[in-house]
């Protein structure tokens, strides 16, 4: 582990800060070229901090110049609502995460499934999160060198 | 030839069977002659706070066959830092660290696996 993510991994409680870091795209050259899907089935700002530690994950990956796609399914695509404002929970808002995640070359997929069946369109979402249909999912499971849920 | 598994835990124990299946996993995995990893993440801190012996089978003991076993442990700092479990509460022998060392082991790993919901 180099000595900057090491001191970054125990500093700030331990929160992986991406706006610190100059804004590039991973290509597919990178870190050997691997590529891990982050797949988050749960809600957010709710009794799980599921969300939240599933883009640490990605911000990991992306810090250390790996590709990272975060895939929401199920309760999982509220985690990109574009309006979400949890202040009045007391909690640290999400976006800022996803944000950096998006500029530092994260991708972040939406199942439509999932966001119809909760009266969501793809509108409500984060600008750069892409809808995509169940059919991509086993083409974007095969593109991954491994996956993690969430 | 050995391989290696890494394991993602994200529930305590007690609330589910995720915790004690894990372990299980990685013990079998270690009796065929692999290399396992297991990441203690989100809940799964809560696992290694289980020191004491219980008069029932517990993920706790379950931990310590592991460790005993060869598995290697580690805790996300993070998340036992919001849950108040600190190096002294955990079973001795499994250090407190940050993301980056999951995502070391998920580059060393054949296969890995999460167990969550």
């Amino acid at each position: 582990m180099s000595q900057q993510a090491e001191q970054e991994s125990c500093g700030d409680q331990c929160v992986i800060d991406l706006s610190k870091r100059q804004k590039k795209v991973p290509t597919e050259s990178q870190g050997d070229g691997r590529a891990t899907l982050i797949i988050l089935t749960q809600g957010t700002y709710g009794h799980h901090d599921d969300g939240f530690s599933a883009i640490q994950v990605g911000s990991a990956l992306l810090a250390e110049e790996e590709r990272a796609t975060l895939l929401l399914l199920e309760d999982g695509v509220y985690f990109a609502s574009r309006d979400q404002n949890p202040s009045s929970l007391g909690l640290p808002n999400n976006l800022r995460y996803i944000q950096d995640f998006l500029e530092l070359g994260g991708r972040i997929l939406a199942l439509d499934t999932s966001l119809r069946r909760r009266g969501l369109s793809p509108e409500d979402l984060v600008p750069g999160v892409e809808v995509i249909p169940p059919s991509r999912m086993l083409k974007e499971i095969e593109a991954h060198h491994a996956s993690v849920t969430f | 030839m050995a391989k290696t598994l890494t394991i993602l835990l994200n529930r305590g124990p007690y609330i589910s069977e995720y915790a004690d299946l894990a372990l299980k996993v990685a013990l079998k995995a270690r009796e065929k002659g692999h290399n396992v990893n297991l990441y203690l993440y989100v809940d799964g801190p809560w696992v290694a706070h289980i020191k004491a012996q219980k008069p029932y089978s517990n993920a706790g003991q379950l931990l310590r066959q592991a460790l005993e076993k060869g598995v290697q442990v580690k805790i996300c700092n993070r998340c036992a830092e919001a849950r108040d479990v600190v190096a002294g509460d955990a079973i001795e022998g499994i250090p407190l660290v940050g993301l980056f060392d999951f995502t070391e082991w998920l580059r060393e790993s054949d296969k890995v696996l999460t167990f969550t919901g």
